[in-house]
């Protein structure tokens, strides 16, 4: 069996040295296909996981009626005491300028702003993220004495969370794409290989070759082809990447985009096998329909 | 043993390439199959390797009924077969050794065990000398030695050949002649479809003469 095995792995190999020699634009294409879905992933993961990342509610916000210091001591002693309030802290309209002007280092500006333009808050951390639990805070703190408005920005979670759901529909149609064009590039490519071959494949058929011993080695050619592909595909994706993001994406204060896991390498190119396996089935298959007897031309 | 029963083959077209055949070759027999173009020689031996299924009929090799053969199992029939074409239907770009090789790739065998298979077979046809030489650069007698190396190489029970001395001189066509009767005589069944009727007077055998699909004479002459 392992005899078997090994000749017709070298006959594989053999036939992958031939699709390189003679189909070399394919190869090519190949690659850019692979490359193609490794940038598709990454810019839609990211993009997906930053609007997801968005549409998490950590704080709730409490906006006073008026800015008066003492009423805020007296509602925060009243939120504090509210069930799944894990803190509270109260910002005046001096601190909130000075949170708004460290959370947005780009505007410029900002800080030029009177601190009338920002309103006092009090920020609730809730013991949970739950929106059940964010909506009870939510209702009970807006009856308290005081309280003008309490928002998490449920309008924007649920608008995120459906742009972040768009985003992961987008991955899922561009991997399908990018699925059916890696087959259809190994489906051809292997056809071509098997025409080429076509006399032989007619005569090995006359003197008794069992359907294994024609597609097998095929089978190999396509696992080769697909390997290479990706591999090669990998390395420039990640020789082109890890300088952008790093050189021109982060320092742009774009920091959402990360090298893919080991487990997309893995399953990915695992996926990129299994389709070489399957178009080279599909391949042979077709071509055996196809493919006249050794009698008739 | 090859048997036909009632066999009818028809084209797309309604084009019927034999009709109501009935044929019984013996082990070790030796048989021309005679008629004009488009008699339905080469669709017989088709039918004999499996390369072709019968509209009707029954056909059965070595006491395999080819109507309820798997396809799987074909691969199989035909590894009991040697088929020799006209036109040699050999790899012009390989050398002598390789094209026979063809024949013992499918058992996965390796350069060196298939060398000890090769060589006494390319010597028994004459070919010996000229083993790494490149087909294209062979003569027609010189190719149809070569293909019936290969059609010899698993030791067939039957031995099919289309035309072989089509493209041959007379001499030539004496080897070949002599080769397959050789055959015939070490126990295997040689069925050959063939014109050349100076041939079947100089080594008289069995003909089944075809006309229009159907089996107008069957016996020596």
């Amino acid at each position: 069996m392992n005899s078997k095995l090994t000749y017709l792995f070298m006959r594989g190999l053999l036939r992958f040295a031939v699709i390189l020699r003679n189909n070399f634009l394919s190869f090519i294409t190949l690659i850019t296909v692979i490359f193609m879905y490794h940038i598709f992933w990454v810019a839609g993961t990211g993009t997906a996981g930053f609007l997801n990342h968005l549409s998490q509610a950590s704080t709730i916000r409490v906006y006073l009626a008026n800015n008066n210091d003492i009423i805020a001591e007296e509602v925060l002693k009243s939120i504090k005491i509210l069930d799944n309030v894990s803190e509270a802290k109260y910002y005046s309209q001096k601190d909130a300028k000075a949170y708004a002007v460290a959370n947005s280092p780009k505007t410029a500006g900002l800080k030029s702003f009177a601190e009338e333009f920002f309103p006092s808050f009090i920020e609730i951390v809730p013991q949970n993220t739950e929106t059940v639990t964010l909506d009870k805070i939510v209702d009970e703190a807006s009856h308290i004495s005081g309280v003008d408005e309490v928002s998490y920005g449920k309008e924007y979670m649920v608008k995120f969370q459906a742009i972040s759901g768009g985003a992961w529909l987008f991955i899922s149609l561009i991997s399908i794409l990018f699925a059916l064009s890696a087959v259809f590039v190994i489906y051809n490519t292997i056809k071509v290989s098997l025409y080429k071959f076509k006399d032989e494949i007619k005569l090995y058929s006359l003197v008794g070759a069992t359907r294994p011993f024609i597609s097998v080695p095929y089978l190999f050619g396509a696992l080769f082809l697909s390997i290479f592909a990706y591999i090669i595909s990998y390395a420039i994706f990640m020789l082109a990447f890890i300088p952008f993001n790093n050189n021109i994406l982060i320092p742009s204060g774009i920091n959402i985009y990360n090298i893919p896991s080991a487990l997309y390498f893995v399953i990915s190119s695992l996926v990129v096998c299994l389709i070489g396996v399957f178009a080279s089935q599909a391949s042979v298959v077709s071509f055996l329909k196809q493919v006249s007897s050794i009698n008739e031309d | 043993m090859v048997k036909f029963v009632n066999v009818g083959v028809s084209f797309t077209g309604g084009y019927q390439a034999l009709n109501n055949v009935n044929i019984e070759i013996k082990s070790g027999e030796f048989v021309y199959i005679i008629g004009k173009s488009g008699a339905g020689k080469s669709t017989l031996l088709r039918l004999i390797y499996a390369d072709l299924l019968p509209t009707r009929g029954v056909i059965s090799v070595e006491g395999r009924d080819l109507n309820l053969m798997k396809r799987i199992e074909v691969p199989f029939l035909r590894r009991q077969i040697g088929v020799v074409f006209q036109d040699y239907k050999l790899l012009e770009n390989l050398s002598v050794f390789d094209n026979v090789k063809l024949g013992l790739d499918i058992f996965y065998m390796k350069r060196s065990q298939a060398k000890e298979r090769i060589w006494p077979l390319l010597k028994r046809v004459g070919m010996f000398e000229k083993r790494d030489d490149i087909v294209k650069n062979l003569s027609g007698g010189e190719k149809q030695r070569v293909a019936i190396a290969r059609a010899l190489i698993n030791d067939p029970k039957i031995i099919l050949a289309d035309e072989p001395t089509g493209n041959l001189d007379m001499e030539n066509a004496e080897n070949i002649i002599s080769v397959l009767r050789e055959c015939s005589e070490s126990g295997a069944t040689v069925i050959m479809a063939t014109h050349d009727k100076i041939l079947r007077e100089q080594y008289p055998a069995r003909e089944i003469e075809l006309e229009k699909g159907k089996v107008i004479r069957d016996g020596v002459e």
